[in-house]
């Protein structure tokens, strides 16, 4: 009984999530002090042109990231320093990749792909905290689409026409 | 293990088990499974900022993804909302154009839905007519050709057409030396001839553009305007004094209508034709039109009739006959100035008010002349004193050049109406301090003549330092109207600050701005808030405790 629930959870979620059409992080939620994967879903090009570029910063608090191969694609990480020193797994960290690019495939308009990163949520994170993580598409012409808009106090993605894609921090289950 | 459960319990665990898989669907729906669809508008016709001859009977908007139409309005250059209707097929939304819609700047605003069901916002903003080429460019001293040329064939044809009609006039009902009918027939033909071409250049106005030859186009444009009656009225007074009628009272009566066609024509142009009380201005236009007609067509025979002492009947019978006129002219034209012009205090900030006041001073030297002649020159002249029929002559030729300078300057608030007057009192560019965490800027919006706005960005960081963004948009709109958002992509200016123009805005209130920047190729920041003018509203408020 509990597994047809929750099989119809998944179906119920999945299916709300067919119309989205920004790029959007497939988990809505990363675990404090785990490692989070992170699949960006790009549904479609700039107004109509192919996707031949996906920029992606990594944010603040997610360490260690490192970017999935994609077949058609080059991968390229940017390393930088962080704001701060976060602990992982005992060890102090104070620099790593800060942006992965994915350039030279093409995604027409009317296809989807997904393009994949795995980072460690930094325990020092708060619990609810909202994880941005802005994307910039590059198209052919010159076109660009940004995800990067990042809602201000009181109010919400759904207030912007260009959102970055979320995830929230949650408490590791209590096993 | 469930068979050994009675029927009820199993009954009542389906029903928990119906509302848990309802909460997780809506879990799933709701945030933060993540930001859904929003439709974007690609392209619109009318397109954004374009200025059209006509008003188009739909518009046309396209969208990225299939929507379908929430609610949409018009927003016309009055601050007229009109709701309209509309149908959706597919991701193009085909909304019905209201039939009457002033001219001037449109603000088409739609809420449309996508897919999910979360609906967008958006305005398109285009012009219809050509506002920008009629008034708007004189007063800032960028008169085109074209606008010289309408002024002076504008200016020309009044003259001629009151020195044809009432000087036609003035020798049928005095009993003047007809002037030579060969001359007669050449100032007919020349004033029909700026006659057709002030129709023509109207009509080239109409359809917005440059001094040029278009074909018959322009006369088209014209024949849909008061201007065209106007002319054929004008043309039609000349007809009836250039013909040769035979009889003494058959002639007068002849003139006496092409006086009154010609003085009719008048209240068919102007400001005069669009004030309220509309009879008032169109009775006062009359009057005044008429006198002037009057005066200005026997300016000529009574210079040529202070010429000879022989002939002083005229001269004794105009000196009689003007007082009275003149001074209907003079009140006619008060009352249409008090109609026109609201309030004194403002007359000198708008174009309309210079321009009256250049002519009252014309008016008011041409009122000197004319008692000076009346009380000083006629009678001696009459008497037969060779010195003040040459001190008349001298003051006729005065009042000829003061007569083409008063018709020369009321023939400029062809290009200045009173109506100007809100968007010249908002001279002073409103400025706006917007800030957020990361960046400042200042907005200033400037209220043009036409009643559009341009508007100008400064970007600075918090610690007063320049910032160079990327990119800075612009959005603006007005929840109080139903105007949805409208985005302009401002350009940089080489003193740095970021600009556009042709915002739909001449009254600021209610209006808010967004203005968002891109700082890095990762961040952006948005500056909002109100462009209400804060000057005005503590006058309010100052007002309101004063009162309390």
């Amino acid at each position: 009984m509990i597994k047809r629930l929750m099989l119809a959870a998944v179906v119920a979620i999945s299916g709300a999530s067919v119309a989205n059409a920004h790029i959007t992080l497939e988990q809505s939620q990363g675990t404090s002090g785990k490692a989070y994967k992170a699949v960006l879903r790009v549904g479609h090009g700039c107004e109509g042109k192919a996707t031949i570029k996906i920029r992606v910063k990594v944010p603040e608090g997610l360490l260690s990231a490192k970017p999935m191969p994609k077949s058609g694609w080059t991968v390229e990480k940017v390393n930088a320093t962080y704001e701060m020193s976060y602990d992982l797994y005992g060890k102090p960290v104070k620099e790593g990749v800060s942006e992965i690019v994915w350039s030279g495939g093409s995604l027409a308009d009317d296809e989807y792909d997904e393009f994949v990163f795995r980072a460690t949520v930094a325990k020092e994170l708060p619990l609810g905290t909202r994880i941005f993580v802005p994307v910039v598409q590059e198209c052919t012409d010159g076109a660009v689409e940004r995800w990067i808009e990042v809602p201000a106090a009181g109010k919400n993605s759904d207030d912007y026409e260009t959102p970055a894609p979320y995830f929230e921090v949650v408490a590791q289950p209590r096993s | 293990m469930w068979s050994k459960m009675p029927k009820w319990a199993n009954f009542i665990f389906s029903i928990r088990a119906a509302g848990l898989l309802l909460v997780l669907a809506a879990l799933g729906i709701l945030p933060p499974a993540g930001a859904q669809a929003h439709a974007v508008l690609r392209s619109s016709s009318p397109a954004s900022n374009e200025t059209l001859d006509q008003p188009p009977s739909r518009v046309e908007l396209h969208f990225n993804e299939v929507v379908r139409l929430v609610s949409a309005s018009v927003t016309d250059s009055t601050g007229a909302r009109t709701d309209v209707q509309g149908d959706t097929a597919g991701s193009a939304v085909v909304l019905n154009f209201p039939g009457s819609i002033a001219r001037g700047t449109i603000i088409v605003s739609y809420r449309v839905a996508s897919e999910d069901g979360h609906p967008v916002g958006g305005s398109v903003v285009f012009h219809i007519g050509t506002y920008t080429a009629t008034a708007s460019e004189v007063p800032q001293g960028l008169a085109s050709p074209l606008m010289i040329a309408i002024w002076l064939v504008h200016a020309g044809s009044i003259v001629l057409l009151a020195v044809v009609v009432g000087g036609a006039f003035f020798a049928r009902l005095l009993e003047a030396r007809t002037p030579p009918p060969s001359r007669q027939d050449l100032s007919a033909s020349l004033a029909v001839l700026l006659l057709t071409t002030n129709v023509y250049l109207q009509g080239l106005d109409e359809i917005g553009g440059e001094l040029r030859f278009a074909g018959i186009q322009p006369f088209l444009a014209a024949s849909h305007s008061g201007s065209a009656i106007a002319a054929s009225l004008a043309l039609f007074s000349i007809v009836l004094v250039a013909m040769p009628i035979k009889g003494r009272m058959t002639s007068l009566a002849a003139t006496v209508l092409a006086m009154i066609a010609a003085s009719v024509s008048f209240t068919f142009t102007g400001h005069c034709n669009a004030v309220e009380p509309r009879w008032l201005a169109r009775t006062c236009m009359f009057l005044h039109s008429g006198v002037m007609i009057f005066w200005i067509g026997s300016l000529i025979p009574l210079w040529r009739v202070s010429e000879k002492q022989a002939h002083t009947g005229p001269l004794l019978g105009f000196s009689r006959a003007i007082p009275l006129p003149f001074a209907g002219m003079l009140l006619a034209g008060g009352a249409l100035a008090w109609i026109e012009l609201p309030a004194l205090d403002t007359v000198m900030l708008s174009i309309y008010g210079r321009v009256l006041l250049l002519k009252i001073l014309l008016v008011s030297l041409l009122c000197l002349l004319a008692l000076y002649n009346r009380f000083w020159l006629t009678q001696p002249a009459l008497a037969g004193s060779q010195t003040a029929m040459w001190r008349l002559r001298r003051s006729v030729t005065a009042e000829m050049v003061l007569a083409v300078a008063i018709v020369a300057s009321a023939s400029l608030w062809r290009f200045a109406g009173p109506d100007q007057l809100e968007f010249a009192t908002a001279a002073p560019p409103l400025s706006i301090h917007l800030h957020s965490e990361t960046a400042m800027a200042q907005l200033e919006l400037q209220v043009q003549s036409d009643g559009t706005s341009t508007a100008r960005v400064s970007v600075i960081t918090l610690d007063f330092e320049t910032l160079e963004p990327r990119t800075v948009l612009l959005r603006v709109k007005n929840p109080r109207a139903g105007v949805e958002p409208i985005k302009y992509d401002l350009l940089r200016s080489p003193d740095g600050a970021w600009e556009t123009r042709g915002l739909p805005i001449s009254n600021p209130d209610g209006w808010e701005a967004d203005v968002q920047i891109l700082i890095d190729d990762f961040t952006t920041a948005h500056l909002q808030g109100e462009l209400s003018p804060t000057a005005d509203t503590s006058v309010t408020r100052r007002t309101a405790d004063a009162g309390s």
